[in-house]
């Protein structure tokens, strides 16, 4: 099991954002959360990515719990998050992707190769030497998503990985996420609605309110 | 009117012919305002981070403190300082009063609130996301703090020029801590105000051409560096 949320809460100014009684995500698996604006699919992401800390209850990785900051320190270096607007460093596109291989402790010869093939997978590698604040919107996401499979982590998790793409861009990502499930890592992604390109086998959340709504089964019948 | 122009063209000629009180009195006044303003910084921009980013009790009482101590008048900080290190004083031992170091001492007081109060609004203003983007790429607090050091360089290095421009222009300590001696304490404020009372308007006049030539040089900097 990779992760397991034991009544979770997270408030926000006296708010409740996310209340998730009960939940196992399994391990290289792929997890798609589902909701509308504000339903909390990026506070569940932020929670697991340990942006952010619950108020309440317990959240566990491999049957190791995560209660202090300091357990959320170490746990980081193992998952990694593309947020819904990726925020790209100053400097060169290369530098960017080359950033997290660098807390990785890789020598810049092997980060920039690393690097340059994440930006290949990602179809971006014509924009390695371009300054990342002259970008599109469509080639941020892309590029900052490069950034994020460049490092070798157990988890990604990855918030609306498909909204403000063209065709192209959409099924160039779906390729990505097929391969990276391929390969044994745990994927979470969260998105509006059920994605054409999603495999059968994924489990999926369905978010309302901050609250689990509907589970996998219940959302396969209703698209049935 | 003529006395006027008289003066401006005999501050010309000081200048162009590199007078050396003039030149004195400029070098005292950069050496103690950059001195300062590196001390200050490396003081005042930690603070201005802790403050920006991490939330703790008082911290909005401890802003509010910080923002009040950019009003201090330098008379007040040039006498506080005077007290502590007049031969009466807690640090009379140390025989620190009218030498530049003094200056410096005040001077710091003067700009680590400037520096702590346009750092800590800086990096307020930077995307939440940098460090959040740090953090999922594996990076530590500190590799973090760094990042977020380094995405805004420019305007960090802005908030130190401002501070320079500040130190460079204050009167108030320089006469109270450094006691205006000619060749060892006087900076082209003091100067300014000691010639202009003895009636050596052109020399007044090249000292401020000096001093405001300095001042917009920082601001130029200041400038260029937030628009990049």
């Amino acid at each position: 099991m990779s992760f397991v949320f034991n009544n979770v809460r997270v408030d926000f100014d006296g708010l409740t954002a996310l209340n998730i009684h009960d939940l196992k995500i399994p391990k290289s698996k792929t997890t798609w959360i589902i909701g509308s604006n504000g339903s909390g699919k990026t506070t569940f992401l932020k929670v697991l990515a340990g942006l952010i800390i619950p108020t309440a209850g317990t959240l566990t990785y491999n049957l190791k719990e995560l209660i202090t900051r300091k357990n959320y320190k170490e746990y980081r270096q193992k998952t990694t998050m593309l947020s819904q607007e990726p925020y790209l460093f100053r400097g060169t596109v290369l530098k960017n992707v080359m950033y997290g291989l660098q807390n990785q402790k890789f020598t810049k010869k092997e980060s920039k190769l690393r690097a340059m093939k994440s930006l290949e997978h990602t179809g971006v590698a014509y924009l390695a030497k371009r300054d990342s604040k002259h970008l599109s919107v469509g080639e941020k996401k892309r590029v900052a998503l490069a950034r994020c499979v460049a490092i070798d982590c157990e988890t990604f998790l990855l918030d609306e990985p498909l909204s403000g793409l063209d065709e192209k861009s959409v099924s160039q990502i779906a390729n990505l996420i097929s391969k990276l499930s391929q390969l044994k890592k745990t994927l979470i992604i969260s998105s509006h609605g059920i994605e054409k390109f999603r495999d059968k086998q994924d489990l999926c959340i369905q978010l309302k309110s901050g609250e689990i709504e509907n589970s996998c089964k219940e959302i396969n019948q209703s698209i049935e | 009117m003529g006395f006027l122009s008289d003066g401006i063209i005999d501050a010309l000629s000081l200048i162009i012919n590199f007078d050396q009180m003039v030149l004195r009195a400029a070098n005292t006044t950069i050496q103690v305002g950059v001195i300062a303003t590196v001390v200050a910084s490396l003081i005042g921009i930690p603070i201005g981070f802790f403050l920006a980013v991490f939330s703790f009790k008082g911290k909005k009482i401890l802003v509010v403190l910080t923002q009040t101590l950019l009003g201090l008048p330098t008379v007040v900080i040039g006498l506080i300082v005077y007290g502590f290190l007049s031969r009466r004083g807690p640090l009379g031992f140390t025989d620190l009063l009218f030498t530049p170091t003094a200056i410096v001492i005040g001077l710091v007081i003067l700009a680590i609130p400037i520096v702590v109060v346009f750092s800590y609004t800086t990096i307020k203003t930077v995307d939440l996301r940098v460090r959040e983007t740090a953090f999922s790429l594996g990076s530590s607090e500190l590799k973090a703090a760094w990042t977020v050091i380094r995405e805004i360089r420019y305007e960090i290095l802005a908030v130190i020029l401002a501070a320079f421009s500040r130190v460079s222009s204050e009167i108030g300590i320089a006469l109270m801590l450094g006691g205006n001696i000619k060749g060892f304490t006087r900076t082209l404020t003091t100067a300014i105000a000691l010639e202009s009372t003895k009636g050596e308007f052109a020399f007044g006049i090249a000292l401020s051409i000096i001093l405001l030539s300095i001042i917009l040089i920082a601001n130029l900097l200041s400038f260029i560096f937030r628009k990049l």
